[in-house]
């Protein structure tokens, strides 16, 4: 079960990304009442850039490992971008199960700032070092290209669902404000002013059709969750389960997919929506991550997406509560993955303490990841009390 | 044929502003992202062909910065593969355009569609 979890979000941490990294750790083990000592295992990620300003880290798990001071019996790099926070939950629970740990470490994030500052999106860290990242095996033939991914190749597919199904400018910036809405009523948001459509509508356009305050902010912070067999701590933190997972890998060049309008959310998220789901955390990288997600995991069928938004009330007082703590698009975005965002949120929601935004009776909740280059995996996770 | 030799043959057909692109002779899948296996059934028979660089806009953005902008999209081509590439005019997603290419120094490709006048 998860027995602990942490974050420290800031919009520039001025020391070390081991420095965060360790006193979030030690934050989560605080509430599960366990010692460092008492990790047999950890997962953790990380995205080129994000560490100290490194474009990569020789052995990083082992670097990790020997800064905590820990002697994990495993530890494993899980390479999702913002879906790895879902993926080593599951993972950390089936190594529990089958005896493998008692204690697991599941750690996501990093800095942001390093590559903000050489005004570079993460999708495009090649440029930030001189060519010495590659970016797809195909780089001769795609990196002679200005672009300005992932917000272009977003804006691609937002452009497309226009077209193909009529979906408005208005109907995205909708989500934006119901999401606004929700961190207005979490202190820990970033953004927390009232927001109308017409303010998201007349924001700078950045990729069109998608405007900045359609777009994350990336920040500097972790989160990190704890799964362990037992909680050692008095806190009051619910034995929660994985009700439900799906998991699914789509790493075509987006080209040449069928079409673009689609995200493997479609199949990891199979099966796995019932009328009991009482709240969703859908990733949210931009709003039409959002938007297609809803399609994707059957809330809407699909290219009704924006309908759906304006049929239902998302916010954390409404009929389908989305995002429930206002998102990403609010709280900011850490080292450029929103997986952790979503998934505390779940576990504050399941919990009783999402201060000033609980959705009452918030018994089930799915929680939906996609990462990976361009979209290429999707994990989905309900989580809830086993009867 | 090996990786780099279905490089060579790309640049010999892109140094003339042409667009190469990969079709597999056992189930006839073509590709423009060069493997050496068909990404489809896997096969190693493999065939570079020229397209004829005509087809239409599959999807578009346009990329605003400080002074300037530009756009970026996916091209369908008529041959039925798709490339990613910038856009040299303002075009509306299902406009005919012709793909030009030129090879950069770094040896990396400019993929260019203008609208077909």
């Amino acid at each position: 079960m998860i027995t602990g979890f942490a974050s420290s979000l800031y919009k520039k941490y001025e020391g070390s990304t081991f420095e965060l990294l360790t006193d979030t750790t030690l934050s989560a083990l605080e509430m599960a009442g366990l010692e460092k000592n008492d990790i047999d295992g950890m997962f953790i990620t990380s995205l080129p850039g994000t560490f100290d300003g490194y474009a990569t880290s020789h052995f990083f798990t082992n670097q990790v490992s020997q800064y905590l001071g820990i002697k994990p019996k495993f530890t494993d790099m899980i390479d999702y971008g913002g879906a790895s926070a879902l993926t080593m939950i599951y993972k950390a629970y089936k190594a529990i199960r089958a005896g493998e740990a008692e204690s697991v470490l599941c750690i996501v994030g990093g800095k942001a700032s390093y590559l903000r500052s050489k005004g570079v999106p993460v999708d495009s860290v090649d440029k930030a070092y001189n060519n010495m990242v590659s970016i797809t095996p195909f780089d001769k033939l795609f990196r002679g290209l200005e672009e300005l991914n992932p917000v272009s190749d977003y804006a691609l597919v937002a452009n497309r669902h226009k077209h193909l199904f009529k979906s408005t400018d208005e109907q995205r910036a909708l989500i934006a404000v119901r999401q606004r809405f929700n961190a207005m009523q979490n202190d820990k948001a970033m953004f927390r002013e009232p927001l109308t459509v017409d303010q998201v509508l007349n924001s700078t356009m950045v990729s069109y059709p998608l405007r900045l305050l359609e777009i994350v902010y990336p920040i500097d912070g972790f989160h990190v969750f704890v799964v362990s067999k037992k909680k050692k701590s008095k806190s009051a933190i619910r034995e929660l389960d994985i009700l439900g997972y799906g998991e699914a890998h789509w790493p075509s060049m987006p080209s040449e997919l069928d079409d673009i309008v689609y995200t493997p959310a479609v199949e990891s998220a199979k099966g796995l929506l019932n009328e009991k789901i009482d709240a969703f955390e859908l990733y949210d990288s931009f709003t039409i991550t959002v938007l297609l997600q809803a399609e994707d995991i059957g809330l809407a069928e699909k290219g009704k997406g924006g309908e759906f938004f304006e049929k239902h009330d998302t916010t954390y007082k409404g009929d389908v509560p989305i995002n429930t703590g206002g998102g990403t698009l609010n709280l900011g975005q850490p080292a450029y993955m929103s997986g952790g965002v979503i998934l505390e949120e779940a576990l504050l929601q399941l919990n009783d303490i999402a201060d000033g935004h609980q959705v009452k009776g918030a018994n089930t909740v799915l929680v939906n990841g996609i990462g990976g280059w361009n979209r290429s995996h999707s994990v989905t996770l309900v989580l809830g009390e086993k009867k | 044929m090996r990786l780099e030799e279905i490089y060579s043959k790309y640049d010999e057909i892109a140094k003339s502003g042409g667009l190469p692109f990969l079709q597999c002779k056992k189930c006839g899948y073509k590709f423009f992202y060069a493997r050496h296996i068909c990404p489809k059934c896997g096969s190693k028979d493999l065939e570079v062909t020229k397209s004829n660089g005509i087809g239409t806009v599959f999807s578009w953005t346009k990329i605003y910065r400080k002074n300037d902008s530009f756009i970026y999209g996916i091209v369908e081509l008529e041959e039925g593969f798709r490339v990613y590439c910038n856009i040299t005019e303002d075009v509306q997603i299902g406009d005919k355009v012709k793909i030009n290419v030129s090879v950069l120094n770094d040896g990396k490709y400019k993929i260019l569609a203008g609208k077909l006048k």
